[in-house]
């Protein structure tokens, strides 16, 4: 009894440390502003002006961030999923390197990984004359290096957990290497590569340190837009415009948790 | 439908070998065993035939080509694999039907078959479950279905019931061969299970470390095992060490601890003073008292070491001169003679085998 009363304590202790930054920015949004802080906390009065007044620049920027997070988890996607069938089916001599060098991102610090792209893009950028710092493919290749990792764990992982049974099944069935990969292989490791893929979408969605030394004049993501606004001109129609993000994100979640969770669930029962 | 053979089908691994030199030839229809105990190589064999691995030396045929070289798709082979293989993220019906898609079956005929195929192994209804919805014997239903949907030239079983209790399994046993019957595929079946060899086999390869020990029906394997090892290991059996010192009548005479023994059946060439054994089965032993030595039986007096009562029978263990312990299988409502008591067992020189010693 007491033990449960302890852990249910315990329980709502840390719900409201996880929640209470959200909680903050979602309760300030709606705030009339008080004259002497920014954020007003609890909201003195309420009032729906600052999702009205959000401006045009900083939707602008959250579409941006939108769209290179999307091309991000597509291509971490493209290439991740050939990336791990290397890294567990191939028989090269240095596939251990290889998969290290994989999770290499992982361990850089953003902000060395920023400057490093930021030198890369000068030298390259010079030498191709097209302006890569301050571009969409820019970053979103810098992106895709941080992104990678993620979908190469996450098929890695579901590829060592693979019956070979079911594409020898395949196989006798009549169906070639081809066939068996887009009939069975892909679909069975299918969770993996999409949990991956949300990953990287929000790496993308959610960077700073790198986005910063590559965004340029006119070219700037929502975190860059965020910061920014910090600095000079703060409005808490950023606190609206965050409180949407998040509102945004939880449903995502949600959504994502049941068609993977029943996916997984349909992927592990009885064969298999 | 089609032959099936193997011809001195080798697999090396490094230092060892899988599988030794296998010769077989599969008859059209016919119900074959690879039976044998664990890493005897009956996977290997099975899966050089299906030409998931390629043969170190040897070929494989089947019907008038040699497929040796093939891949599995173009084999023309199915397998029903010991986790069923079924794949997860497709239903009943499309598990069944994923050869005919492959195959660009109509999709009308397509539905037309998966229904039938359901009918045969009695799980009508069932289309649209996916495979965790099923219970372990479903499953392996619609493991056969599948791999019987475009009917293959041979069909290859590795431990198919190997996952399922033992009630079920003997249930399966049933049907499994009742369909291969009525549909007439050449099967070749792996198991390390005598009692499901012998009930399901038209003939049985016994093997051993990678080596076929003997090929025949299941009858001939129990009654005139070839070698010590296939006599072992199908039922339970007597071997009694001696040297073979003659032939006369038709028997091997053969001289043991316990006395002068003979033989009908041998499977050795025997020349001179050989070491041999002799192998007879419990069930053929009797205790009597009543001298029956009419030079057709053969007679070993002992004294009853262990006595066990097994329901339908009584086993006994007979110590008999020179350390010679005899296994003997009495029906339960015979006399059963008290422990220590001196017996005198005899059983027909017919039921005796001769076997070269190992
Ligand atoms: N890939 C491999 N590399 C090395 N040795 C192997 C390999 N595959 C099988 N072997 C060896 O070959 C032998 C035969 O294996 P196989 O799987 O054919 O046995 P099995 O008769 O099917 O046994 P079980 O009844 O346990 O399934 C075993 O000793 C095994 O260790
Ligand atoms: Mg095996």
């Amino acid at each position: 009894m007491m033990a449960r009363a302890l852990s249910g304590t315990w329980l709502a202790l840390v719900f409201g440390f996880m929640i209470a930054p959200l909680v903050v920015v979602a309760g300030a949004s709606f705030g009339r502003g008080g004259r002497t802080a920014m954020i007003d906390f609890p909201p003195h009065e309420l009032t729906w002006q600052w999702y009205l007044a959000i401006p045009g620049d900083q939707v602008q920027a959250l579409a941006l961030s939108i769209s290179l997070a999307l091309a991000c988890a597509l291509a971490a996607a493209l290439l991740g999923v050939p990336a791990a069938l290397g890294i567990v089916r191939g028989d090269l001599p240095g596939r251990r390197a290889i998969a290290a060098l994989f999770r290499l991102p992982l361990q850089i610090p953003a902000v060395v990984v920023g400057v490093s792209f930021l030198q890369l893009y000068y030298i390259v950028g010079d030498v191709i004359e097209l302006p890569l710092v301050g571009s969409f493919w820019g970053l979103a290749l810098a992106h895709l290096f941080i992104a990678l990792p993620y979908v190469v764990g996450s098929v890695v992982a579901i590829l060592n957990r693979f019956n070979m049974r079911l594409e020898e099944a395949a196989l006798v069935l009549g169906a070639g290497r081809w066939s068996t990969f887009r009939r069975v292989t892909l679909p069975v490791i299918m969770p993996g590569v999409f949990a991956g893929a949300v990953y990287a979408f929000m790496v993308s969605f959610s960077d700073l340190p790198v986005a910063l030394f590559l965004a340029g004049q006119g070219f700037v993501t929502f975190p860059v837009a965020i910061f920014q606004s910090l600095d000079y001109d703060f409005s808490p129609s950023m606190l609206a415009l965050s409180t949407l993000i998040i509102v945004f994100s939880f449903v995502v979640m949600v959504v994502v948790q049941r068609s993977i969770g029943l996916t997984n669930l349909l992927h592990t029962g009885g064969a298999g | 439908m089609a032959t099936v053979r193997l011809d001195a089908l080798e697999k090396r691994y490094d230092t060892t070998a899988a599988v030794a030199g296998v010769t077989l030839d599969i008859a059209d229809g016919e119900f074959l065993t690879l039976l044998g105990p664990s890493g005897c190589g009956k996977t290997t064999t099975l899966r050089m035939i299906a030409g998931f691995i390629a043969p170190s030396a040897g070929r494989v045929w089947i019907g008038a080509n040699d497929v040796t070289t093939q891949p599995p798709q173009h084999r023309d082979v199915n397998m029903v694999f010991q986790d069923y293989a079924l794949f997860p993220h497709l239903t009943v019906a499309e598990n069944i039907a994923f050869g005919l898609v492959e195959r660009r079956a109509p999709r009308a005929e397509r539905a037309r078959r998966v229904a039938e195929l359901l009918e045969l192994v009695r799980l009508p209804g069932h289309e649209a479950r996916y495979p965790s919805e099923l219970s372990g014997g479903q499953q392996q239903r619609v493991a056969f279905a599948r791999a019987i949907a475009h009917p293959p030239r041979v069909l290859l079983m590795d431990e198919p019931l190997g996952a399922l209790d033992l009630k079920l399994r003997e249930a399966m046993q049933e049907e499994l061969r009742r369909l291969q019957r009525q549909l007439g595929i050449t099967t070749v079946y792996v198991t390390h299970d005598q009692v499901e060899a012998m009930r399901m086999s038209d003939r049985i390869a016994v093997m051993n470390q990678g080596r076929v020990e003997q090929l025949g029906t299941p009858e001939a394997i129990y009654e005139r095992p070839a070698t010590e090892f296939a006599a072992g290991f199908v039922g339970s059996i007597n071997f009694l060490k001696g040297r073979c010192v003659g032939h006369e009548d038709g028997c091997y005479i053969v001289e043991t601890a316990a006395g002068r023994l003979r033989a009908d059946t041998g499977a050795a060439r025997i020349a001179g003073a050989t070491p041999v054994t002799l192998a007879v089965r419990p069930e053929h032993l009797r205790l009597d008292t009543a001298a029956g030595a009419d030079g057709r039986e053969n007679r070993v007096d002992g004294q009853v070491a262990a006595s066990s009562f097994l329901g339908n029978l009584v086993q006994l263990v007979v110590r008999a001169a020179g350390d010679l312990e005899l296994r003997v299988e009495l029906r339960a409502g015979d006399r059963r003679p008290p422990d220590g008591a001196t017996v005198s067992v005899s059983w027909p020189t017919a039921k005796t085998v001769l076997l070269p010693s190992r």
